[in-house]
């Protein structure tokens, strides 16, 4: 299958779910986590505009990096353009400090782009193993 | 088998009073009453990972200490540090928050807590314009009126609409939801807009301006646009006249509209516009508040230092500013070289920048279970469930002080988080006093 390159640019915004509030006991670091939280909710119509199906991998592109999390259709829609993260270490991963000199990270309306990938997900210990063997960690910052 | 009642829940800022825990001897069966949330956090969840042991990190791997050896390394970490911060504190109670207050004067040490990373512009808003507030019970028994704006209480507070605002009978509103209005203002059509009369989407970004249009409104003016903010002007001025016609009106606030652009210049808009509608009719403001006891952190260091986060007390005296001492920032500035978190897990919850200052200094961690922070601590110690395991005091999000119970004993030997900042806090004295001692000898 050919790699589809089309990308879309979106506001990214992050929150709470449910299921994500579940994981917060115990199970930080666990499939569970990352089934609750490497996720992406989508409107219909850009999924459509990516060509993608429940659970493709899609990579998702901030100032601050990428990660690779599941798009999943957004039971909230419509909301075009805009896409929803749970809270919690994939969505961090790419959300900037903050600009606003206030000292408060900037967790909603993030430009990012998005776009279809066949790179796989991280897992939560993955991701906590690329922090403590980071030594270029400063060069990534943009 | 016996069940406790009116047990509180320690998971978010509703501090749910009407729990039922059925336990067999110390063991915990049943939750009734509480949500997805609150069960899970009383009774834990299934291969849920738990400190038992006090942890030291020798060559990249934990090992197995006792609760005098951490504290003495942990002790030693914050007199080797120049610029150490304690940071967390929104789960946990009010007795630890006093606790590891007194020892960050002690060391000398930046206090802050959640709002960093989460209302701390509501905070500064509030400061600023001053808050129209009441207590959830008077919702429950007088508002007819219900607005969430920019929050999500069907997912972050379950409980919320059923227990104080929406559903509930209470002593004004007999005919509970039937007398009452629910306005949801957000980007998304979410579970709460579900649920809600009303319901305005805003464009991303377009808070204070939509804000900003309603307050003109309700003052009187007259607006030349069309829409606002994407929501057309006929459906603000409805808006606005039920805003003025409620006998009791409460407006909840999220992230929605404390972490988009504008920030505290949101909340602040959002305040005066309640000011202004006290001109009309009874109308109050309150923000929605995760962790359930970071109101209580939030009075704790009010009411010790005159300022309610992000406290420098390195100069020996309280210094408040949130864009220089917030831990956030502080992290991502890479300035802290030391750093003592109860309660919390910034790793996973803050962005890249800050995990990866976290990944370079030595960290001393309390914490329950094992959580991407304590992972990267070099110090873990273990602490008992507070509201579950131990006792002490949380504030509604409501500020409402309510005592936690013990429902059950934590594991054998495991200190609460107010027993563990104590014997810190007395090895730091000794270590610290000896130091002086030997710098007179040498």
């Amino acid at each position: 299958m050919e790699e589809i390159n089309h990308s879309l640019e979106v506001f990214l915004t992050s929150g709470r779910t449910i299921e994500q509030g579940i994981t917060l006991v115990g199970i930080k670091i666990s499939e569970e986590a990352k089934k609750a939280t490497a996720v992406c909710y989508l409107d219909p119509n850009d999924m459509e505009k990516l060509d993608l199906i429940e659970n493709s991998n899609i990579k998702i592109k901030t100032s601050e990096g990428e990660i690779v999390v599941s798009a999943r259709f957004s039971k909230d829609a419509p909301h075009e353009g805009i896409v929803f993260m749970p809270l919690g270490i994939y969505a961090n991963w790419i959300t900037p400090p903050g600009s606003a000199g206030i000292g408060v990270p900037q967790y909603k309306g993030i430009k990012a782009i998005i776009s279809p990938t066949k790179e796989k997900i991280s897992s939560v210990e993955e991701l906590i193993n690329k922090l403590t063997k980071s030594e270029t960690n400063d060069t990534e910052i943009t | 088998m016996k069940a406790v009642k009116d047990v509180v829940c320690p998971f978010c800022g509703s501090l749910c009073d009407d729990i039922e825990v059925v336990l067999d001897q110390n063991k915990i069966i049943e939750v009734r009453n509480a949500c997805n949330l609150g069960a899970v956090k009383i009774a834990g969840n299934e291969g849920g990972k738990r400190i038992l042991q006090p942890l030291i990190k020798k060559e990249g791997k934990f090992q197995p200490v006792s609760y005098d050896e951490a504290a003495e390394k942990a002790a030693e970490i914050l007199l080797n540090s120049d610029y150490p911060i304690f940071y967390g504190f929104g789960s946990t109670e009010a007795e630890a928050h006093k606790e590891s207050i007194k020892l960050a004067e002690e060391v000398g040490a930046i206090w802050d807590h959640c709002p960093s990373v989460c209302h701390g512009p509501s905070i500064m808003g509030i400061q600023e314009v001053g808050l129209a507030g009441c207590t959830l019970g008077e919702i429950r028994n007088r508002s007819d009126l219900i607005i969430y704006l920019g929050c999500n209480p069907m997912e972050a507070h379950p409980r919320h609409m059923s227990r104080y605002t929406t559903f509930p009978r209470g002593y004004f509103r007999e005919k509970g939801f039937q007398e009452r209005t629910v306005v949801v203002i957000d980007i998304r059509y979410t579970e709460t807009a579900k649920l809600a009369n009303h319901f305005l989407q805003i464009e991303p970004d377009g808070d204070f301006e939509f804000i900003s249009a309603l307050r003109a409104i309700v003052n009187g003016r007259e607006l030349k646009r069309e829409s606002v903010s994407g929501i057309p002007i006929e459906k603000i001025k409805h808006l606005a006249d039920l805003m003025k016609k409620a006998k009791h009106g409460i407006v909840f606030f999220g992230l929605g509209l404390a972490t988009t652009k504008g920030k505290h210049r949101n909340v602040d808009a959002a305040l005066s516009l309640v000011r202004d509608l006290n001109d009309y009719t009874k109308f109050y403001i309150m923000p929605l508040r995760g962790h359930y006891n970071v109101t209580g952190a939030q009075n704790v260091i009010t009411w010790i230092a005159g300022y309610p986060f992000a406290v420098s007390l390195a100069r020996g005296y309280p210094q408040y500013n949130p864009g220089e001492f917030s831990m956030a920032n502080v992290f991502a500035e890479k300035e802290v070289d030391a750093a003592v978190i109860v309660a919390s897990d910034p790793v996973g919850n803050s962005p890249r920048r800050v995990m990866d200052h976290f990944a370079k200094i030595p960290v001393i961690s309390l914490d329950p279970y094992e959580t991407p922070t304590t992972r990267l601590a070099e110090v873990v110690f273990p602490v008992t469930i507070s509201g579950v395991e131990s006792e002490g005091t949380a504030y509604r999000m409501d500020s409402v002080p309510i005592r936690l119970r013990k429902v059950k004993n934590g594991p054998k030997g495991i200190l609460s988080d107010y027993q563990v900042l104590k014997k810190i806090s007395k090895k730091y004295i000794q270590l610290k006093k000896r130091k002086v001692k030997d710098e007179i000898i040498s």
